[in-house]
């Protein structure tokens, strides 16, 4: 095991590295400039550019960028945010982020179990569709109706929640007051995916032998399913749940648009628009290492919970 | 001792140890079924799922026909008719759907502009020292024009909606039917042949695939869209480029769980090739999921053509598609609703039959409940 | 093994509480650390009773430092909190503009020949910090402003419509700042040198901006970088100075999330701006702020889009004009579509089009638009008389039509026999990020083929992500695109540049040296102090563009607005004037807030 996560760690390396060269090369391709004033002559756009070697051939601007990457220096941003560095959008964006979707996550984890272990427990009766239907809901109306809806209905005709993102800095009751409606916006399809996960899985832990084995031991259905079926399938739970996590670093576009959250939503495709590339280049370097991490930590959680999978063995 | 390798065993060591009798064994009560068969028997058993096909069955029937049923095309404009509310004939007369809208209006306005298209006056308020209305105003007889129908409203330009949606709908199941298949293959292909062979071969193309999905897609379907223009196949593709990873993902997981099993050391050993035992002992264990993956798959699809949509990569104008309304629909939201509401069915009716439906078909397909009920 | 994976199970869950705890903590170490200026701020927080604020909601602001910023939002909140050498504001009657002298103590002196420019300055100007701005402080902030290894954008200010001695050549790393023509005389005297005379707006557009606000110049020096070539001036609360001899002070300003501010009672504009408190809410979503304004949280909105329909009729709706001009670019030497370089096709596509259809019916309140200048330009600025309502803009809005079907189809006629009676493909391209542009281009696809015939022409729309549009332009890769053009609304004739042959960069293919001339004589040559020359300047190059068509004007966009009932609008006839920025709201009366 030991011996497969370093092997692992190497190629992630190696990975991130190729992710990186190949974005860099891509992103210098797309037409168009972060000095895009229309009325700003071209001569002046041209030295505006030659100050971060935009102009030169891109393989020496892919050495520059070499060269200050190792130092972990990405640079400032252009547009997005002029003069700030990547790591400080980051520190003042991604606690926002990460505070609503830990409470959203908070919220549709047992929520989302609950559901499903009442799905598959009352299996293909009334019950286990009208959920399927809610959750299918949940999924295929686009969130943007959903949070619209909610601000509409409760915070507007019924006042009982406050519109957008309260100005309180600390995290009191006013803050979190404003901060139930996105929670709820965004536990939506969350909810969706456990429940539905959890159906399956216990499903076929309640479908296989053991049960038989257990219920002829003498144990309840009750028992059975509580001591047996339902530990097996929630140990898979994690390779759902740790990708909700890492998606959730990138954002809701249209949900922090909608109650006007400076969070982490949407900045990575307002940076590519503005061609801002160095802010782009180091936003794809923090976000593909959380993806790597998060792709790492699910194929050995299978290798961990499930005894039967052997990770990396051969034929 | 002889040796073994001169031990010749030939038919003639052999003898029937009796031939005439009849083996006395029960007679078989039921017919035998070959799996299709009891598939199709368990499928039917599923309410739920039929229900859902015939849900699907209904939205491709009119994703077919229902442009043809009224007159209007789905690029003919009348801007004069913008935004019009729905109505549909006979429902009307229970007043939803009747064409009519809620406004805000200046009282002095009922008797001019407005008379005779007032349905009714819900309240009344003062603004600003004016003495308003909120009322429900019938906008076709406001407009002049009593004699249309636009069932689903229109848009706008003033295009009617029914038959852009199921022109819509006949565009987006294309690209999606089309971006699953391609998705399909390759994600089974690839899933199958990493986790088979694990070891190096599944280190690096499980590399390649965390590469590709971590360059921004954006950024890939931008430039793709720039060179190929916005038509359904380019945005079909766009949508293979990372669609597929998932498949391989779940494809890969069952081999690991299954590659191990006995019943495949033992193929193994009676010298079964690779390939069958991918296709023929190891794949079909997967069919469950991979039914429930694709089923689900199509919703999901037109979900993402929908999110290009909205961020300004779509399909053509003048062309609809689901994507498309959706995203103009969620524009006007709050005023207009009945923009997004009937997307939003479609799509809800298309996701949950599909989901049901998938559900029934994994069911059918279950090895391990053959024979059972 | 089994305590390996429990260990790793255990770190696991270790690093996601920890995350939890650091962004709580992060939220906590947002609120400004133990300092008495930051203390006052936490009680600002929420407008105290009674406060004459004023409220709305805008987009957010990249940064604060005025010589990078780029957008209107940021401007406007600048000018709040930045002290600038002149000011527009309303004058006492409330129906015309005046020119107001901010830091300089009255509108520049010039030189005989026009090209000194002396300021002087207002003695007792300082920053919130109590150092002193005087005539030293503008010089070296037009220092940094040009700084050579800087390379700020804005600096464009100094050398694009007026030429400062040396200024282009300094930037360029070529001069020496002594050889510049920016000089502090003394302690409140500043100089400004150019190269030729200009205009009074020219002067005027130069200084109420905060482009040329005075900056910090000790903040700005100490948070650069080693090698000088950045400055994190302006990219955060902590990072800039709250006031810069600004009429009002930055009281809070959280990133992408709300920014407010309170007078400034030592600013000499103290006097005229009756708003105490202004806050500015950064949020992107019309209808959320349509939602906020209606329960009273915001005290402006815009109605944008369909969302007037709603409002046709309510009493409270006013409408402010845009100062961008909307048009479609023609190419007028496209290979691929040679019709286009018929000047009959071009007269059938500027007749043909609808445009009422388009102002009411699409845009709601928009107004059809035979012509280039949009209504809120500014002819005179001391009367605040608008181009377009002299003789001069309305003789340009008669000198064609707004649509008329049967001219239109007469030029077709001659320019389809002119392509050898062969179906002309015709190209619209457009964008989907604005909601318009594809309606628009939709309906013209219709709305030609239908007028035309189908078999005649054949209309199809190519959707180009926006930010390739500019550039396809540029490069001549185009058979139409769209464009919104802006300038500053007291310079109708910066506007012009558009269409001269030789700007710094060009968006059209039309290149006549009489309106260059023309152009030259309104900028820099003979007519520069001529009032009523100009404006006919205007007129004429606006009928040179209109002769050759090289582009055709749509509508004009006027954008419903609401105020909420406590601002009361000093302005004679209690309307909005078309100003397009804070001005007059900020000299509103506006009643204190209650609950």
């Amino acid at each position: 095991m030991l011996r497969y996560i370093v092997q692992r760690l190497i190629a992630m390396a190696i990975t991130f590295f190729i992710i990186i060269s190949i974005s860099f090369f891509i992103l210098r391709l797309m037409p168009g400039s972060f000095a895009d004033d229309p009325t700003l002559p071209r001569e002046v756009v041209e030295q505006l550019e030659d100050k971060y070697h935009l102009n030169e051939p891109l393989i020496i601007q892919y050495g520059y960028f070499l060269k200050d990457a190792v130092k972990l220096d990405f640079g400032v941003s252009l547009k997005v945010e002029p003069k700030r560095t990547v790591g400080e959008i980051l520190a003042s964006k991604i606690p926002i982020t990460m505070q609503l979707n830990l409470f959203a996550m908070l919220f549709m984890i047992p929520i989302g179990i609950i559901l499903g272990i009442i799905a598959a427990i009352r299996k293909n009766r009334i019950s286990d569709h009208l959920i399927s239907v809610v959750v299918v809901l949940f999924i295929s109306v686009p969130s943007f109706v959903f949070a619209s809806g909610l601000q509409y209905i409760v915070a507007f005709k019924w006042n009982l929640l406050p519109t957008v993102l309260s100005k309180e800095q600390v995290l009191n009751w006013a803050r979190f007051k404003s901060m139930i409606l996105p929670i709820l916006a965004l536990s939506f399809s969350g909810i969706a995916t456990i429940t539905r996960y959890v159906r399956s899985e216990l499903c076929e832990a309640l479908n296989s032998e053991y049960m038989l084995l257990a219920k002829s031991k003498g144990l309840t259905q009750l028992q059975a399913t509580i001591r047996h079926a339902m530990r097996n399938s929630f140990v898979p739970l994690a390779n759902i749940i740790i990708p909700i996590f890492t998606s959730i670093l990138f954002g809701s576009l249209v949900i922090e648009k909608i109650f006007a959250i400076p969070g982490m939503g949407g900045v990575l495709i307002n940076a590519i628009n503005a061609k801002d590339h160095t802010l782009t280049i180091g936003l794809l370097c923090f976000y593909s290492v959380i993806s790597l991490m998060t792709v790492l930590i699910v194929d050995l959680s299978y290798g961990i919970i499930d005894p039967r999978i052997r990770i990396g063995g051969r034929k | 001792m002889k040796n073994e390798k001169d031990i010749k065993l030939t038919e003639r060591d052999f003898e029937f140890v009796q031939l005439e009798e009849d083996i006395k064994d029960q007679k078989f009560e039921g017919e035998a079924i070959g799996f299709f068969k009891d598939a199709f028997m368990r499928f039917r058993k599923n309410k739920g799922s039929l229900v859902a096909f015939i849900f699907i069955a209904i939205i491709a029937f009119f994703s077919i026909f229902g442009p043809a049923m009224n007159e209007y095309s789905f690029r003919e404009q009348n801007p004069k008719l913008t935004f019009m509310p729905p109505r549909i004939p006979g429902i009307e007369k229970l007043g939803i759907f009747d064409g009519s809208i809620e406004r805000n209006l200046r009282k002095t306005s009922l008797e001019t502009k407005y008379k005779d298209s007032i349905v009714k006056v819900v309240r009344e308020y003062e603004e600003r020292g004016t003495e308003m209305v909120v009322a429900r105003v019938n906008m076709y007889k406001y407009k002049g024009v009593e004699d249309k129908y636009f069932w689903f409203g229109t848009d706008y330009l003033g295009r009617d909606q029914w038959t852009r949606l199921w022109r819509g709908t006949r565009i987006s199941f294309a690209i999606a039917l089309l971006a699953v298949t391609v998705n399909l293959v390759i994600g089974v292909v690839y899933g199958s042949i990493s986790g088979y062979y694990g070891g190096m071969i599944d280190v690096v193309m499980q590399r390649i695939v965390e590469i590709l999905i971590s360059i921004p897609r954006f950024v890939i379907i931008i430039l793709f869209l720039l060179y190929m223009g916005a038509g359904i196949v380019p945005i079909a593709l766009s949508l293979v480029l990372t669609g597929w990873v998932g498949m391989n993902y779940l494809i890969r997981a069952q081999f690991y769980k299954y590659k191990g099993q006995e019943y495949v050391l033992a193929s193994r050993t009676l010298g079964a090739t690779d390939s069958r035992l991918i296709f023929r002992h190891i794949l079909p264990n997967a069919i469950g999921p991979i039914i429930t993956s694709v089923t689900f798959a199509v919703p999901v699809a037109i979900f993402s053509e929908s999110f290009l949509a909205y961020l300004g990569l779509g399909i053509q104008a003048p062309e609809p598609s689901i994507g498309v309304l959706l995203a103009e629909g969620q524009k006007e939201l709050l005023n207009y609703p009945h923009l997004i509401l009937f997307p939003a069915i479609v799509i809800s009716i298309l996701m949950i039959s599909f989901n049901l439906f998938g559900n029934g078909l994994r069911d059918a397909f279950d090895p391990t409940l053959r024979g059972q009920e | 093994m089994k305590r390996f994976k429990k260990i790793l199970a255990l770190l696991l869950a270790i690093s996601m509480v920890a995350v939890v705890f650091a962004g709580c903590a992060k939220q906590g170490a947002k609120t400004p650390k133990a300092n008495q200026e930051e203390k006052k701020v936490e009680e600002n927080k929420e407008a105290p009773k009674g406060s004459r604020v004023f409220r709305f909601a805008d987009s957010k602001v990249a940064t604060f430092n005025p010589h990078i910023y780029k957008t209107v939002p940021e401007r406007e909140s600048m000018l709040l909190f930045n002290g600038t050498l002149l000011r527009i504001v309303m004058n006492e009657a409330g129906d015309g503009y005046e020119i107001f002298p901010n830091h300089a103590k009255a509108f520049p002196e010039r030189s005989e020949d026009g090209k000194v420019w002396t300021f002087k300055i207002r003695e007792g100007l300082k920053f919130d910090d109590g150092t002193i701005i005087n005539a030293k402080t503008y010089e070296e902030s037009y220092k940094l402003l040009l700084d050579p290894k800087l390379k700020n954008p804005n600096s464009t200010v100094f050398y694009k419509d007026m030429f400062v001695v040396n200024a282009k050549k300094y930037w360029d790393g070529e001069a020496k700042w002594e050889e510049v023509g920016i000089k502090a005389i003394d302690d409140y005297t500043l100089e400004i040198t150019l190269e030729s005379a200009v205009p009074e707006t020219t002067i005027l557009d130069a200084f109420i901006f905060p482009t040329t606000s005075p900056v910090h110049v000790e903040m700005y020096t100490s948070l650069m970088n080693e090698e000088k070539t950045e400055t994190k001036y302006g990219t955060d609360f902590d990072k800039i100075p709250k006031s810069t001899g600004g009429p009002y002070i930055l009281k809070e300003w959280v990133r992408d999330q709300y920014r407010n501010f309170e007078k400034n009672p030592d600013s000499p504009l103290a006097s005229v701006y009756k708003v105490d408190r202004v806050e500015i809410r950064a949020i992107e979503d019309n209808e959320t702020i349509l939602q906020l304004f209606e329960k009273g949280e915001l005290d402006y909105v815009k109605l944008l889009g369909a969302k007037y329909d709603k409002y046709e009729e309510d009493p409270r709706v006013d409408f402010t004009p845009a100062t961008t001009a909307m048009f479609i670019i023609l190419n007028t030497e496209s290979k691929d579509n040679p019709a286009l370089q018929n000047l009959d096709f071009r007269k059938a596509l500027h007749y043909g089009i609808n445009r009422n259809v388009i102002a009411k019916d699409i845009y709601r309140t928009g107004k059809p638009a035979n012509y280039y200048l949009p209504s809120s330009y500014i002819a005179d600025f001391k009367t605040g008389e608008s181009y377009r309502s002299t003789p001069q803009g309305k003789e340009v809005e008669a000198y064609t039509e707004v649509f008329n079907a049967d001219k239109a189809k007469e030029y077709f006629d001659k320019a389809y026999k002119a392509n050898g009676s062969k179906k002309i493909n015709f190209e619209i391209a457009y964008f989907d990020t604005n909601e318009n542009v594809k309606k628009i281009s939709e309906y013209m696809e219709e709305a030609y083929e239908n007028l035309f015939g189908a078999d005649r022409i054949d209309v199809q729309l190519k959707a180009i992500p926006w930010q390739v549009s500019y550039d396809n332009v540029e490069k001549g890769d185009y058979q139409t695109g769209f464009a919104f053009w802006s300038g500053s609304r007291f310079e109708p004739w910066g506007m012009m540049e558009f269409f001269i042959s030789d700007p710094g960069r060009k968006y059209n293919t039309y290149r006549n040296p009489e309106f260059d001339k023309l152009y030259e004589r309104a900028k820099t040559g003979d007519l520069i102090y001529d009032k009523e020359g100009r404006i006919n300047a205007l007129r004429d190059m606006e009928k040179m563009v209109m002769n050759d068509l090289p582009i055709i004007p749509l509508v004009e966009v006027n954008i419903p607005i609401m105020f909420s009932d406590r601002v009361k609008l000093h302005s004679a006839n209690g309307k909005y004037f078309p100003a397009g920025g804070l001005y007059q709201v900020l000299q509103a009366d506006i009643e204190p807030l209650e609950e």
